[in-house]
């Protein structure tokens, strides 16, 4: 299992997309440093590390974006590049090698995330230096929030990619759809949260936000509970894993 | 006593209303080649990849080395090696990354045993390439060691020769020969060129519509089955007259084909002398390959 592991580490990491990957994180979030150092100028404010750590988290959604990417080509480049005939034909089943490529789609969304972190940390350090920190506890708290909840989404979508993968074996259909279906969900879901639906509060993205959850705020749809959002959340992931599986374990590889 | 290394037991394979397999049963023995003959869709890949469990068969049973494929598939395919079409690999990772990355998937092998295998196929100067830069005969030859690899006991392809010029076909076959011989691998290989199946096999089984029609005896120390002895007289009537009441004989105008062994062929031989009728010359004919593809497969070409 670490060997299978350890090579779609190699095949991932050689990808020319990779590279372009974090090249663009960085540029992205130095882009974000630039702007707010200009509005900050012009302003005539003294911002801190942290106040740029929080203006940053706001933009968590393209870490997504690259993990989507990623989630969606997981399965589906090895049947278009035709590896698939060669890497199942060797002493691994199936489920192994399934679960290989899944632990490392959350691995490599985890180096995305910290990636993310790291540059802005970074472009903060540089920009904005560490003066006034004193009294900045609740912030420190907010973006750790923001974070814990992006990459709860993140975690959850690049998994229904996965799923797509395995499913239409077509990595651009998998990440696209992933794709739309993460922006066009959300503006469902607080539509249907503007109308009060009742039902609203089994959609995936009125539970990944936990931040909704803490003292004064008010919950996407009513009666929902901490125990609630997680049932909700573990329900989509297996199901989500049961199609990813069912897919890749069950139909034959026939071209 | 020779060893079974593939047995494939009363496979089918049936997809919605129609059926790709019919009931297939063969047996590859240690250092066999056995070809498998059919035309474009007569059900060679779908058996091959059945092999493989790229494809799961629908009824029957098929063991690798005394592993039932189904039951015991990581054991069951230690001992299969194969190159499925033309071979595919991550084009922008480098010859030797692709190899260490199925290496990975094998226990046990080691650097030394990665570079034996470049050598043998004949890849050292190119393997620190990326893939994407080898041409088609390169690839290959790298399909062949990913193959290697792991020493198995059943090497299995799939046509093979695909879009080789004649030079590469003629040069590939000598690898798997030389592999036979040297490894001690058996080999199934699945292919619509009689001359390549021809050239290369043992034992081929002819393959049509899902159904395996027949298997042909190729190697040199074969029974002499479908054969017949041409023999050049000086009075076909005659000569013909004298033997059919024996031998099943046809008669031409200036020889008489006789459906006989070659253990049998003095007698007659003395027969025709006796009688007086002159023998110019005695000519075995074998039954090619081509004469039974042709006779097994004749008269379903309804298209």
């Amino acid at each position: 299992m670490l060997k299978l592991i350890q090579n779609e580490h190699m095949k991932w990491f050689h990808k020319r997309s990779t590279k372009v990957t974090f090249i663009t994180i960085g540029i992205l979030t130095l882009c974000m440093a630039l702007l707010m150092k200009k509005v900050a100028n012009s302003a005539g404010t003294e911002d801190n590390i942290l106040n740029f750590l929080s203006f940053s988290s706001g933009m968590l959604i393209l870490v997504q974006f690259f993990a989507l990417a990623v989630g969606g080509s997981m399965v589906a480049k090895e049947f278009e590049a035709g590896t698939i005939k060669l890497l199942l034909i060797r002493p691994a089943r199936r489920s192994t090698i399934l679960a290989s490529k899944y632990l490392t789609l959350i691995l490599i969304s985890l180096y995305y995330l910290l990636s993310y972190l790291l540059f802005s940390f970074v472009w903060g350090a540089l920009f904005f230096g560490f003066t006034s920190l004193e009294g900045d506890a609740q912030l420190l708290k907010n973006i750790t929030l923001t974070y814990d909840s992006a990459y709860m989404e993140t975690f959850m979508m690049m998994t229904f990619a996965f799923m797509l993968s395995s499913l239409f074996r077509n990595s651009a259909l998998a990440s696209s759809l992933a794709i739309v279906v993460s922006i066009g969900a959300k503006a469902v879901t607080g539509l249907v949260s503007e109308f009060g639906l009742w039902w609203g509060k089994f959609l995936l993205f009125a539970n990944t936000n936990f931040v909704q959850y803490m003292d004064g705020m008010k919950t996407m749809f009513d009666g929902m509970t901490i125990p609630f959002s997680i049932f909700v959340l573990v329900a989509h992931f297996v199901f989500f894993m049961g199609v990813a599986w069912a897919a890749f374990l069950k139909r034959d590889v026939a071209n | 006593m020779t060893e079974t290394v593939l047995q494939v037991d009363h496979v089918s394979k049936v997809i919605g209303k129609k059926t790709i397999l019919h009931d297939v049963s063969l047996s590859v023995e240690r250092g066999e080649i056995f070809g498998l003959l059919g035309p474009n869709g007569s059900g060679k890949t779908t058996l091959i990849r059945t092999v493989v469990g790229l494809i799961k068969e629908t009824e029957g049973t098929i063991t690798v080395n005394g592993f039932p494929l189904k039951e015991q598939f990581t054991s069951a395919m230690k001992s299969i090696g194969a190159i499925i079409e033309n071979p595919e690999f991550y084009d922008y990772l480098t010859g030797y990354q692709n190899l260490k990355h199925f290496a990975n998937m094998h226990e046990g092998i080691t650097s030394e045993r990665l570079d034996e295998v470049i050598a043998l196929v004949k890849l050292e100067n190119s393997i620190h390439a990326k893939v994407k830069t080898y041409s088609l005969g390169m690839r290959q030859r790298l399909g062949v060691a990913q193959a290697i690899l792991h020493k198995p006991a059943l090497l299995l392809l799939d046509e093979p020769t695909n879009g080789l010029d004649p030079a590469g076909m003629r040069e590939f076959r000598t690898y798997l020969q030389t592999l036979c011989r040297e490894e001690g691998i058996s080999i199934l290989i699945a292919s619509h060129l009689l001359k390549e199946v021809e050239a290369l096999c043992d034992r081929v089984g002819i393959i049509q519509d899902g159904e395996l029609k027949a298997i042909q005896d190729l190697s040199p120390n074969r029974q002499d089955q479908g054969m017949y002895v041409e023999f050049e007289v000086s009075d076909a009537q005659k000569a013909a007259d004298l033997l059919s009441q024996e031998f099943e004989v046809t008669m031409r105008s200036h020889s008489i084909d006789v459906a006989i062994v070659k253990e049998q062929i003095p007698a007659v031989n003395k027969k025709l002398v006796d009688s007086n009728i002159l023998v110019y010359r005695i000519t075995p004919v074998y039954e090619t390959l081509e004469d039974s593809f042709m006779s097994v497969t004749e008269g379903e070409h309804h298209a």
